[in-house]
């Protein structure tokens, strides 16, 4: 088989697994090599979905010895197969790299003969791209749960982040649509990644994929098991992605890809990695995330009792929790207020967000607004806009 | 009032400021670089790019106002096709006034300024993703591109530290400037006109490989055309081979 054609088959196969990002790695270039790590995630392209493409995301093979259930190259899938070579994989990478075409390589395998075997090839492959071509780009490798401790080790010592996918938010899940797999086999090789990153303080970052929709959990379950991982150290990143009906024995909950659960999920994974909520917070009043409104507002309004908070006087944590009101805008009205009393000009010239923020807010005693109805209202009418046919065949605004 | 010509160099710009200064009265500014339909106007005054002028105003800034206002006004002038020449003299001239008044963000001008050199940073961050590189036989790689602005010469680092052992050039069409990198060292002049290109016997392939990766990979339950043309505007998409460019 030509190379064009077992890079349409593979990277065809790869191209549900979600994490995009090229997330920046400060990687210095080798002496006399080529690449070199971006701290800005740099977009080369967008693909006709509308995603930012800036790594050469494939499979290294679409074999599989498995048959997870929600997976197109499971073994009991009649489909073409193919199977790319470690040197195939570093020269494709190369040319392409050396063309501004990619950021780097996202490698992710079917399993052949065993998750060993599979690793191995991965650990050549990033053998010849760093030692053989020199190259400091950035590197993503998906560790394969059951491979040995050693093979992940190497891995991790050469690769800018690992991924090892716990694919369905919880045992039960796994068990029955993925049976070949095993969630402690998962846990124990982001286990071990961390502690090599701890003993050789290194700090290659590890991801994880969840599939949305295809099982029962709730959206509770799904975070507060993300936030489990964060606090573990075991995980850098979650990403959900909405399930997509491949084969057509699973049963869906779904039909259609639950894409604004998923937009939903990221935003609650948001405040528990960057506004440092818990998702007992997120939670308090309810198990599943708001359609209508985003995680923050709902939370705002779930706990109204807390509100509005006098800007010159509410700490960090508080001025966070304030709808509009980011870590940024926080860390500028604390700075400001050193020199003298905020008023509303102030948060203006700053740049604080007041549309959400006004109601939620105490200026010079006084509350600028007495009911949050009106925002509600607005953001409702805001989402429907943004999610109703209707309104999108007529181009309304 | 005039209708002023320059050569669309920072020298010529700062030659022009000279005129400016002496109570030249401008009504617009072409540059010549990348404006060949203009609307003539009556008076026409051409300004020669006079390397001596530009050099004693150089100078001038730097004393008065050091590297950084230099760098900013350099930076600003980048953004070329937003015909900011007049906010660029204006904001020399408020420096020549009172060093204070440059770093004062209730003038217009200086806002002006600050939003220029944004976007030219902005248009320099996507260049330095939608930039292709082809191979020649010789293993040099070239990649013509059409920027907005004029961020050829912001392209170099980035690049070095990324090929740094790769004979590669960029050339922007759209202002007849080449950048060019070899053994260390990065620069920039203009060319005239380009001799027919001999690829790598393996550049074909490559492209033909890319392509089928690119139009692979997207999800067709999320298709999103619109969000696609939002990130890669048509306008860039000539010189992406992924479109066809
Ligand atoms: S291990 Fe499961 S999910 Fe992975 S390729 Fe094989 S069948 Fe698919």
């Amino acid at each position: 088989m030509d190379i064009v054609q077992k890079v349409a088959i593979l990277s065809n196969a790869a191209k549900y697994d979600v994490s995009c990002s090229s997330s920046g790695s400060k990687r210095d270039s080798y002496p006399n090599g080529i690449g070199s790590g971006a701290l800005s995630g740099i977009c080369h392209t967008w693909s006709a979905d509308g995603r930012c493409v800036s790594l050469l995301k494939i499979l290294m093979t679409n074999y599989c010895i498995y048959d997870c259930k929600y997976c197109h190259n499971r073994k009991s899938n009649d489909i073409r197969r193919a199977f790319l070579t470690p040197k195939e994989i570093a020269d494709l990478t190369i040319e392409f790299y050396k063309r501004n075409y990619i950021e780097g390589l996202f490698l992710s395998s079917g399993i052949i003969k065993s998750p060993d075997y599979t690793m191995e090839l991965f650990l050549k492959t990033a053998e010849i791209l760093r030692y053989k071509y020199r190259y400091g780009g950035y590197l993503h490798m998906k560790i394969i749960p059951g491979a040995s401790k050693i093979l992940v080790e190497k891995i991790v010592k050469l690769a800018d982040r690992v991924s090892a996918n716990l694919e369905l938010p919880s045992e039960k899940s796994l068990s029955i649509y993925a049976p070949d797999k095993s969630r402690k086999e998962i846990i124990k090789s982001l286990d071990t990644v961390l502690k090599y990153n701890l003993s050789n303080e290194q700090n290659n970052s590890t991801s994880t994929q969840l599939i949305i929709g295809a099982t029962e959990e709730t959206d509770r379950e799904i975070i507060s098991q993300s936030e489990v991982f964060y606090k573990r150290s075991l995980l850098k990143r979650v990403y959900y992605s909405a399930y997509i009906h491949v084969n057509s024995d699973l049963p869906a909950l779904n039909t259609e890809p639950p894409l604004l659960r998923e937009h939903r999920l990221y935003q609650a994974d948001f405040l528990l990695r960057f506004y440092k909520f818990t998702s007992d917070e997120i939670f308090s009043k309810r198990n599943n995330l708001d359609e209508l409104l985003d995680p923050k507002l709902r939370w705002a309004l779930d706990n109204y009792h807390l509100f509005p908070v006098d800007i010159n006087k509410a700490d960090y944590s508080m001025l966070i929790r304030v709808p509009g009101i980011g870590p940024k805008s926080a860390k500028k009205i604390i700075a400001a207020r050193k020199f003298g009393y905020l008023g509303i000009e102030h948060l203006k010239k700053m740049g604080v967000q007041l549309k959400k923020s006004e109601y939620f807010m105490i200026l010079n005693g006084k509350k600028i607004r007495n009911s949050v109805g009106d925002l509600v209202e607005r953001e409702i009418m805001k989402f429907t806009k943004a999610n109703s046919p209707i309104f999108k065949i007529l181009g309304a605004d | 009032m005039y209708q002023v010509f320059y050569d669309g160099t920072f020298n010529g710009l700062l030659t022009l400021y000279d005129y400016f200064d002496k109570g030249l009265e401008i009504e617009t500014v072409v540059n010549r670089a990348i404006e060949k339909n203009f609307q003539p106007y009556i008076f026409q005054f051409e300004v020669e790019t006079d390397r001596d002028i530009a050099d004693s105003v150089t100078k001038k800034i730097l004393l008065i106002g050091g590297e950084e206002v230099l760098k900013k006004i350099y930076l600003a002038s980048l953004a070329d096709s937003d015909k900011n020449e007049i906010i660029i003299l204006d904001y020399i001239k408020l420096l020549f006034t009172d060093i204070e008044l440059v770093s004062n963000l209730s003038i217009e001008t200086v806002i002006e300024i600050e939003k220029c050199i944004k976007r030219v940073f902005f248009e320099r961050h996507k260049m330095l993703g939608f930039i292709r590189f082809s191979e020649l036989y010789d293993g040099t790689m070239v990649s013509f591109i059409s920027p907005k602005y004029n961020v050829l010469s912001l392209l170099g680092g980035h690049f070095k530290r990324r090929f740094p052992d790769i004979r590669w050039a960029i050339f922007d069409k759209k202002r007849g400037m080449v950048g060019y990198y070899f053994r260390y060292s990065f620069e920039v002049s203009y060319y005239e006109s380009i001799d027919e290109l001999e690829y790598s016997a393996n550049e074909n392939k490559v492209r033909d490989v890319w392509k089928v990766f690119f139009d692979s990979i997207a999800i067709k339950e999320r298709l999103s055309y619109e969000r696609q043309v939002s990130k890669v505007p048509l306008r860039v998409r000539e010189d992406m081979l992924e479109f066809g460019g």
